[in-house]
């Protein structure tokens, strides 16, 4: 089992690295998706349809929380 | 880079005037000088384009009896470092060039030789000792290698046009090659669009003898396992990968004897080449560029701002719809296979701009986008991926909303079109996920085959490109998976051939890839999808290996491929008579390939819209027909003859069957060694030659 700090922190460069990477102006909900597909990339992971949600996926807590839930590997 | 030609065979003694002609035909691939060898089972041809030892170096050349001789198109990079470990194992050079390191390097290490090589290269080696013919290619296909087998033997050359020299080589389109080329973009080595003419695979030798011909691979495109990646750190590995492109830039720009200049596209790949050579070498740099006059393709305002940032002398040429149309022909002529769209021909006119500069070498960053997954079709595999994990699910669909953003008709303003079109074939286990899209799409130009053909392809197996990917691709990541097949269909069949080595050495100009360079390749390969495909970030790990050396406005520019104007270029302006010629029923019931009642149609819609606002598919197909059509044309029913040239006089002749001495060995390096006030290769020709 891969401990949590391992995730977080790998998580939280993820999406640093991912919003430094984003372009102005794009849909908050495509921003989403595509803040998903990476996620699931990363972490060979399904997300539900909920789960692909603004708030939750710029959020590196969540984002973990998400990724123990379903098993990810980092 | 140069052009090369052969004939082998076992029964009869090969002729030298038909070698001469197929050199003949060549000449364009190397202006600077032409050669021939000759003894009782082979013949060997070569036009030069003097880039390396540009006094020594003419070809073909042998080693130290004359027993090993070698013509070699394109450049072997690491020539220096394998003459000097050659040297120390007590090889005996006449010359500073890399065509000597292939000769002593084939002796010292026979096949496994072209592992060796760092370079780009198509070549043929004659041993007269075993009565045996080497060909090889480069590991990704830069350089073109075609041959055909006779009742005779074996005829081979750079291009098929010299092949069609000789009468016993059939001119007949084949319908699988058609076949392949309206589904993938280009056929699929080593078939070809012509019947009995087979180009060698990239990364393969053939060896011919009096068993046979036998092929085989000595690279092939691989990947790890995904999850079994041996470099996971996304910072180490752009340290990695920006180390080994240096290397490959300097290597490539430094390794000429001539002056060499380099390519701005306005895109991230052209701009890292160009920036490195600036950052890392002391020499003067020459960049040029392709523009448009229509400005939904011109890219000349990244262009202008990369050449004004590291100060270089640039020179661009801007080209117009009618200027596509007008050298169109020539083009083909070329290409010596159909294209489905335009682009080639800008290249070929970029490519007279650097000739006319007074250059004959350029870096390009050409590769890139195969090699670190720079392409919108990767990005829209991911996409497809992501969707076929719940296909029901609208929110996932929405995904194709982020594809092909500098499209006029982005999925991003047409949702509905999106769906539909990305949304077919959602199967996650289809190794082709990736490329689906583009061959249904690509396939529509099948439609309008005529009735005998579509028949025969009917009849005619499937070919099989998925078929032929290695058990072990079914662990590898989906990316590496659609990188596989990119590097097998359209990079070799299309983007190196017809839009690179074909348009650069139409006016004699060599291109150089540090992209493509093995050190490169290999360490992407092993890279975590994730370091090259960031999410849908193309090209990842390159943007931040060199964020400090291309601006941002460069780096995060969203990707824009490089197209050009299709049917508008023949639609827009005054109609070239050579168009309604090769589109005329009577041209299109003698090719055979296309039924005249669609393409009337497809040709009234162009004409009625004036090519404006075509959409992807009728501009495939209208490329495919007018391409299709000049190849018959130029290869099938034309006059063979017009692409015979006059040669001048030869600079290496050796005719060992002329002179009675095709039994012998001659010890040329003894022969030098007592002192010669000739040149190397003036003195093969003094010795071997009579009438010299």
């Amino acid at each position: 089992m891969v401990p949590d700090r391992v995730t977080s922190r790998r998580v939280t460069r993820l999406l640093r690295d991912h919003a430094a990477a984003r372009r102005p102006g794009t849909d908050p909900v495509l921003e989403s998706i595509a803040t998903a597909v990476l996620v699931e990339e990363v972490f060979d992971i399904t997300l539900t349809d909920d789960e692909i949600d603004p708030v939750l996926l710029d959020d590196p807590a969540a984002v973990t929380a998400l990724v123990r839930r379903h098993g990810g590997t980092p | 880079m140069c052009g090369i030609c052969g004939i082998v065979s076992y029964r009869t003694t090969p002729a030298l005037d038909l070698l001469r002609r197929m050199t003949g035909r060549l000449v364009h691939r190397g202006p600077d000088g032409n050669g021939y060898y000759r003894d009782r089972r082979a013949a060997l041809g070569h036009t030069r384009l003097a880039v390396v030892d540009t006094v020594g170096g003419a070809q073909p050349l042998c080693n130290e009896d004359g027993t090993v001789w070698v013509t070699f198109n394109g450049e072997v990079f690491n020539h220096v470092e394998l003459g000097v470990e050659l040297r120390r194992l007590g090889h005996r050079f006449r010359t500073a060039s890399d065509t000597e390191v292939i000769v002593h390097a084939w002796e010292e290490w026979g096949e496994e030789c072209f592992s060796r090589f760092n370079g780009q290269w198509a070549l043929a080696i004659w041993d007269r000792r075993e009565e045996r013919l080497v060909l090889s290619r480069d590991r990704l296909g830069v350089r073109p290698l075609y041959y055909a087998r006779t009742a005779q033997g074996l005829v081979f050359a750079s291009e098929v046009k010299a092949l069609f020299a000789d009468p016993a080589v059939p001119r007949e389109l084949d319908p699988v090659g058609l076949d392949q080329t309206f589904t993938y973009w280009s056929t699929v080595a080593p078939r070809t669009v012509f019947r009995g003419v087979e180009q060698l695979e990239p990364g393969h030798l053939a060896v011919l003898d009096r068993d046979g011909l036998r092929r085989r691979a000595y690279w092939r495109p691989s990947f790890p396992a995904r999850g079994q990646e041996p470099h996971r750190d996304t910072r180490e590995n752009a340290e990695a990968l920006r180390e080994r492109l240096v290397e490959a830039v300097r290597l490539r720009f430094l390794r000429s004897d001539v002056p060499v200049g380099a390519y701005l596209s306005g895109g991230i790949d052209s701009a890292v080449t160009t920036a490195v050579i600036s950052r890392h070498t002391d020499v003067p740099l020459h960049t040029f560029s392709l523009r448009f006059a229509d400005a939904e393709f011109d890219e000349g305002r990244y262009q202008r701002s990369m050449a004004e940032r590291l100060g270089t002398r640039h020179e661009d040429v801007v080209v117009s719809a009618s200027d596509i149309a007008e050298v169109f022909p020539e083009v083909i002529r070329h290409t010596e296979t159909p294209v489905l769209r335009a682009a080639p021909a800008p290249m070929f006119l970029l490519s007279r701009l650097v000739r006319d500069s007074g250059y004959k070498v350029v870096v390009t960053g050409e590769g890139a986008d195969e090699v670190l997954a720079g392409y919108d079709l990767f990005r829209e595999a991911r996409v497809r991926l992501f969707w076929s994990r719940d296909p029901g699910s609208a929110t996932r669909a929405r995904a194709a909303e982020l594809l092909y953003p500098w499209m006029a008709r982005s999925p991003g303003r047409m949702p509905a079109f999106a769906r539909t079109f990305f949304g077919r074939n959602l199967d996650p286990d289809d190794p082709a996920l990736s490329h689906r899209p583009r061959w249904d799409s690509t396939s529509m130009i099948k439609r309008m085959l005529s009735a005998d053909l579509a028949a025969r392809l009917h009849r005619s197996q499937p070919d099989g490109v998925v078929a032929a990917m290695p058990p072990a691709s079914g662990g590898w990541d989906p990316l590496s998976r659609a990188q596989w097949l990119e590097l097998t269909t359209l990079l070799p069949g299309y983007l190196l051939s017809s839009q690179g080595d074909r348009m650069l050495m139409a006016n004699s100009v060599e291109g150089r890839f540090p992209f493509l360079d093995p050190d490169v390749v290999d360490f992407a390969a092993a890279l975590p999808a994730q370091d090259k495909l960031f999410g849908l970030e193309e090209k990842y790990l390159l943007k931040r290996a060199f964020a400090d050396l291309v601006p941002a406005s460069i780096r995060h520019r969203p990707k824009q491929p490089y197209r050009a104007p299709d049917a508008a270029s023949f639609f827009t302006g005054e109609r070239a008579d050579w168009l309604g010629e090769v589109t005329s029923p009577r041209a299109l019931a003698a090719a055979g390939v296309f039924d005249p009642a669609p393409v009337a149609g497809l040709l009234a819609k162009c004409e009625r819209t004036r090519g404006r606002g075509t959409g992807n598919s009728d501009n495939m197909r209208l490329l495919a027909v007018i391409s299709t059509q000049l190849v018959h044309r130029l290869f099938v029913a034309g006059d063979a003859a017009a692409f015979d040239r006059v040669l001048p006089e030869p600079g290496v002749a050796v005719d060992l069957v002329a002179e009675g001495t095709a039994d012998r060995t001659v010890d040329l390096a003894a022969r030098d060694a007592a002192g010669s006030p000739l040149d190397p290769a003036a003195r093969d020709v003094a010795d071997l030659h009579p009438t010299r």
